[in-house]
Formats: structure tokens, C-alpha cells, sequence
């Protein structure tokens, strides 16, 4: 019975919290009529995707989906290259300084994005790196790459030395030692910091917003920042916009939670 | 052990094995800096330069006519004293406070609560904890779409609900009023910060033997006591580290903001990182920009020295 009780109290409250989805996904399938009234409809009679096949056509909402993928698979693939070496690399061997290796990740993880954007503008102006997608790869490549080591680092720290001594011994090269029992041993390590900065990157806005200007270079993030000006009040469009960015990121969710929560609690968060 | 890695040697020869391991032993320490490079390098040119360039910027002067000069002029602190002479920095540094302190105040206390329900033994306990994540992973410009449509003056659900309640006559543009804008904006961190907050707290609280609980019930304590006695002195260290992460995370907000309002209306959500950002582009003025950040960079590290106080070396080590 109080468990019953508990149930029900958590269920409405989680609700609550997450009652803007609702209203995002409710808003976007409303036909224009139906989003500006009082009293505000809750649930609509007759939903409709216009509003998705007019940010889908005419503000190519496709293009710039295609242009997240990009960036986001992109600076995982090199995020995950360099904190595998590198987690390994601080797991397995007896570095001097390895505390403050440590502790330059640490740090470098919590400095402010926006402190980077100005200098790293300037470096990438020079190099004519702005308004090509390496910028805001290697941008996220750098915000997630300290915080993906931290988290590696423990797993490849659970494997035991002797494992991989033994297949060494036992005629087995190093890069085949890496590939058959280092690397599948810390696979659920691998898919959490992978799965991670895929979603960091996807949505991240102020290096996208800063290093590409042209509208056929930008990802969703800044699509729907400019599209707050440009749609005004049309809210269903803007609330589908939204849908569509965040479509990735509920079915990554759904499939990979349990490596979302173990990672974020263990590497010490991002908010 | 022994005897199996001499079986293992035989079969090998004794020669290949020792090789082998001598080779281990002699190379570990290069090998070890080998794999840690190209992400320490990576590391020295995409930040530590940034950092270094950014703080030379801040004493020269910089502005779009000069941006792409060679030889800019050194202004000694000019830059810091332009910024801070602004008639609206007292206001940006105001605002920085209350929006990090008050978004603290009501994520932690509301993140907490949320933590300890959860904590108890209930079915669906663990998945309702899993979906308040979702709002972790869910880009920040769209919290700051859906935030800014429910907190539109024009037929926003939050007026709708209020206004349904007797509690206000007429919609407010919570958004478009300076006196209202500041709030508006914690109210979607907010919404953020508490998963943050009930994420970060539940394995601290899961980690507290119920046996003390327990002894303390048989002991006569309410729950009240128990949570004064128990609860709080143990979670301790973890809620210091959630402060101070907290307050990390939250001082230095930029996309959240800068979507819903771009700092104003007449900069009543003006923060420090925004301030630092619309000095280089929005006012070209790339020498303020650089001296704000370092001001923010400032702050920051200062509060991460602390956090990392907490964080003693064992911890990190073993993690």
C-alpha cells in the first residue's frame, strides 16, 4: 500500500518534469489555429505534420540533421581514437606526473566553452578553418576528449596486467593483444564515452554558432537558434524543429541508458 | 603461477620469453608517454595555446580594425579597466550571482528531495530516476524553445495556467520584462540542474547502509533525526563536490541564455560569459572580449581549485 502510494507520487512527479516534452511534441502536430488559444488545448482533436513537412522542405531541416551527423559522429570517432591511447596509456603504465596528467584533465574539463571560443576563432581565422565542419569537430574533440580519459581510464584499469602479459607470452603481438582482449574488455567503457560525446557533440551550440556561417554548413542547434527570430510566433514549427533534433538523442536513450548513467556518474558529469 | 608461465615459456623457448619481458621492462616508462601523446598534444594546442593567446589578447588593442594587423598595441590593463568601467558590469556580475546562487539553491533542494524519494524502495524507483536523465542529454537550445514557448506573453501555457488559477489577471511576457526576464531563464536551468542534481546525489545516498538507518529506528529516532544524524553528515562529501560543481556549471551558462533572451531585455539576463561573448562579436571589441574571459576564467578556476580540494588524490588515483 505505501509502496503503491510511492509509486504514484514519483509518477506524477516525473510527469511534471517532463511535461515541456509533451507540450513540445503536442505543439508541433497542432494545425496553426490550434496553438494560439486560450484556453491552450491540451490534447489536440486533429493533429496534423504540416508543421514538420514545412521545416523539412523549406528550411531543410534535413540538410542541417545531415550536417550534426557530420560533426557529431566525426568528433566521436576522433574523441574515442585518443581517450582509448591515451586512458590506456594512463591505466597501464607507471607515468611520473601522472596525478597531474590527472589533473590537467580535470581541469581542462571544467573550463568554460565559452573562455575558448574567442582565441580558438582567431587560431582558426588564420588557419582558414572557419565555416568548415573540422572546426566545430575539433572544438568538440576538445571539450569531451579530458572528460571521455576520465572515464576510460577506470576501465582499462579493471583489466588485469597479467591478462595481457599472458597473451604477450603466449606469442600474441601487441596489436593483437589490443584488438582480441583490450578493447572488448573495456567495450562498455567504450560505448558509454562513444555514446556520450555523440550526444555532447549533437547538441552542442556555441562553437557551431561562432565558426560557421553559412546556412548550409550549420547543424540543428543553430538552425533552431535562428529560426526563433525568423519563424516568430509560429511555435508549431519551431516545437517540430525541436522534435526532430531530439528524436537521435530519446532513441539513443532508450537503447544505451544504462551506459548514460553509469558514465555520467562516474566521469563526473556535464550539465 | 610461476610454473604455468614456465610451461608457457617452454613452449616458446626460454630465449623469446626473457626477451620479451626485458623488453616490457626496459620500454614501459617511453611506452607509457608514447600512448599519451596525441591526446596531450592535442590537449596543448586546442587549450593551453588558446588559454596563453587569449590572455596575451587581453593587453593588446584589438578591435576589428586591428584583428588581422601583425603588430597589435600593447594597452597595459586597459582592456580589464574598459570592461569593468562599463556602466552595465555591476549589473553583469549581479546577475552572474543570482542566476548561479538561486538556480543552486533551487536544483539542489529540489534534486535532493527528488534523490531521497527515489532512494526508497518502491516499484519503478530506478527507471523514474533513469528518466529524468533525458533532460541531461537533450541539446540546450531546445530546453531554451520549449522554456521560451511555455513562457511566451502570448498565449504561453505557464500565463494560461496562472491566469486559470486566479493568480494573475493578464498574460505576462516573462521574457520581454526586464523585471520578470532573469527568473524566466533560471526557471529552465533550473528544470536542468535538478536531474543534475538527483543524478549526482542518488549513489551517495544508496551507498549509506540501511543498518544505520535501521539502529536508529530501533533506537526511537524519527525520521526527521534520522536525517539530521545520519543522511547529512554521511552525504557530506558528496554534497559539497554537488555545490561545487554546481556552481562551476552553472556561472559559466552561455547557450541556455543566449537562445532564450541573447542577454536582455536591457540586460536584465546579461551574464558574465554572454558579456564576455557580445564584447568580441557582437561590439568587436576583441581585446574586452579577451580580458572578460579571463576575469571568467578567473572566477572559475578559482572555485575549481577549491573543488578539487575535495577531490583528494587517492580518489582520482583509484577511480
Amino acid at each position: 500500500m505505501k509502496k503503491a502510494v510511492l509509486t504514484s507520487v514519483s509518477l506524477i512527479i516525473v510527469a511534471m518534469l517532463l511535461f515541456p516534452f509533451y507540450w513540445m511534441l503536442v505543439t508541433s502536430i497542432k494545425q496553426p489555429s490550434e496553438v494560439v488559444t486560450s484556453p491552450p488545448i491540451l490534447i489536440t482533436k486533429n493533429p496534423t505534420l504540416s508543421a514538420y513537412s514545412e521545416v523539412l522542405t523549406k528550411f531543410s531541416m534535413g540538410m542541417h540533421l545531415r550536417n550534426s551527423f557530420i560533426i557529431a559522429f566525426s568528433a566521436m570517432t576522433i574523441t574515442i581514437v585518443l581517450g582509448v591511447f591515451a586512458g590506456y596509456g594512463l591505466a597501464r603504465f607507471r607515468l611520473r606526473g601522472l596525478k597531474i596528467y590527472l589533473l590537467v584533465l580535470l581541469v581542462s574539463q571544467l573550463l568554460p566553452d565559452v573562455s575558448l571560443v574567442l582565441p580558438l576563432f582567431i587560431i582558426f581565422s588564420r588557419v582558414g578553418l572557419l565555416d568548415r565542419f573540422l572546426s566545430v569537430i575539433l572544438a568538440n574533440v576538445m571539450l569531451w576528449l579530458p572528460f571521455v580519459i576520465l572515464i576510460l581510464r577506470p576501465y582499462f584499469l579493471k583489466i588485469p596486467k597479467t591478462l595481457e602479459d599472458a597473451a604477450r607470452i603466449d606469442g600474441c603481438s601487441f596489436r593483437r593483444a589490443m584488438v582480441r582482449i583490450i578493447i572488448p574488455l573495456a567495450l562498455p567503457g567504450i560505448i558509454t564515452a562513444a555514446i556520450l560525446t555523440f550526444l555532447f557533440s549533437w547538441g552542442e551550440f556555441v562553437f557551431a554558432l561562432t565558426f560557421l556561417s553559412r546556412n548550409e554548413m550549420q547543424p540543428v542547434t543553430i538552425a533552431i537558434y535562428n529560426a526563433i527570430g525568423q519563424y516568430g510566433i509560429r511555435y508549431n514549427r519551431l516545437m517540430a524543429s525541436s522534435t526532430i533534433a531530439i528524436v537521435p538523442v530519446v532513441l539513443i536513450f532508450i537503447f544505451f541508458q544504462r551506459y548514460i548513467r553509469k558514465g555520467l556518474i562516474v566521469g563526473g558529469l556535464k550539465e | 603461477m610461476a610454473r604455468q608461465t614456465t610451461m608457457r615459456s617452454n613452449r616458446h623457448g626460454i630465449k623469446g620469453f626473457m626477451g620479451e619481458k626485458l623488453l616490457l621492462l626496459q620500454s614501459e616508462h617511453v611506452v607509457g608517454y608514447v600512448w599519451l601523446t596525441p591526446a596531450f598534444v592535442f590537449l596543448v594546442v586546442m587549450v593551453g595555446y588558446p588559454l596563453i593567446y587569449n590572455l596575451i589578447l587581453s593587453f593588446l588593442d584589438v578591435t576589428s580594425a586591428t584583428l588581422l594587423k601583425p603588430s597589435k598595441q600593447f594597452i597595459g590593463l586597459k582592456n580589464y579597466i574598459l570592461v569593468m568601467k562599463d556602466p552595465i558590469f555591476p549589473r553583469v556580475v549581479k546577475n552572474s550571482f543570482i542566476f548561479t546562487l538561486g538556480c543552486i539553491f533551487f536544483q539542489f533542494t529540489i534534486g535532493f528531495a527528488l534523490a531521497l524519494l527515489f532512494n526508497l524502495e518502491f516499484p519503478l524507483a530506478g527507471a523514474f530516476r533513469g528518466l529524468l536523465l533525458v533532460t541531461l542529454m537533450v541539446p540546450t537550445v531546445v530546453v531554451s524553445v520549449i522554456f521560451k514557448w511555455l513562457l511566451s506573453g502570448d498565449f504561453g501555457l505557464i500565463n494560461e495556467f496562472l491566469i486559470g488559477l486566479h493568480l494573475l489577471k493578464k498574460g505576462v511576457a516573462w521574457l520581454a520584462e526586464p523585471r520578470t526576464a532573469l527568473a524566466g531563464v533560471m526557471l529552465a536551468n533550473i528544470w536542468i540542474g535538478i536531474s543534475f542534481n538527483t543524478m549526482l546525489l542518488a549513489p551517495g545516498l544508496a551507498a549509506i547502509s540501511p543498518s544505520l538507518y535501521e539502529a536508529a529506528t530501533i533506537d526511537g529516532a524519527g525520521a526527521i533525526k534520522r536525517f539530521r544524524y545520519i543522511t547529512l553528515p554521511l552525504l557530506r562529501p558528496t554534497i559539497m563536490i554537488v555545490l561545487l560543481l554546481g556552481f562551476i556549471y552553472t556561472f559559466r551558462i552561455f547557450g541556455l541564455i543566449y537562445a532564450m533572451t541573447g542577454g536582455g531585455p536591457v540586460n536584465a539576463t546579461n551574464v558574465l560569459p554572454i558579456q564576455a561573448y557580445k564584447l568580441s562579436f557582437s561590439f568587436f571589441n576583441f581585446g574586452q572580449g579577451a580580458a572578460a574571459n579571463v576575469m571568467l576564467l578567473g572566477i572559475l578556476l578559482t572555485v575549481i581549485a577549491v573543488y578539487l580540494s575535495f577531490v583528494s588524490g587517492e580518489e582520482l588515483m583509484e577511480e
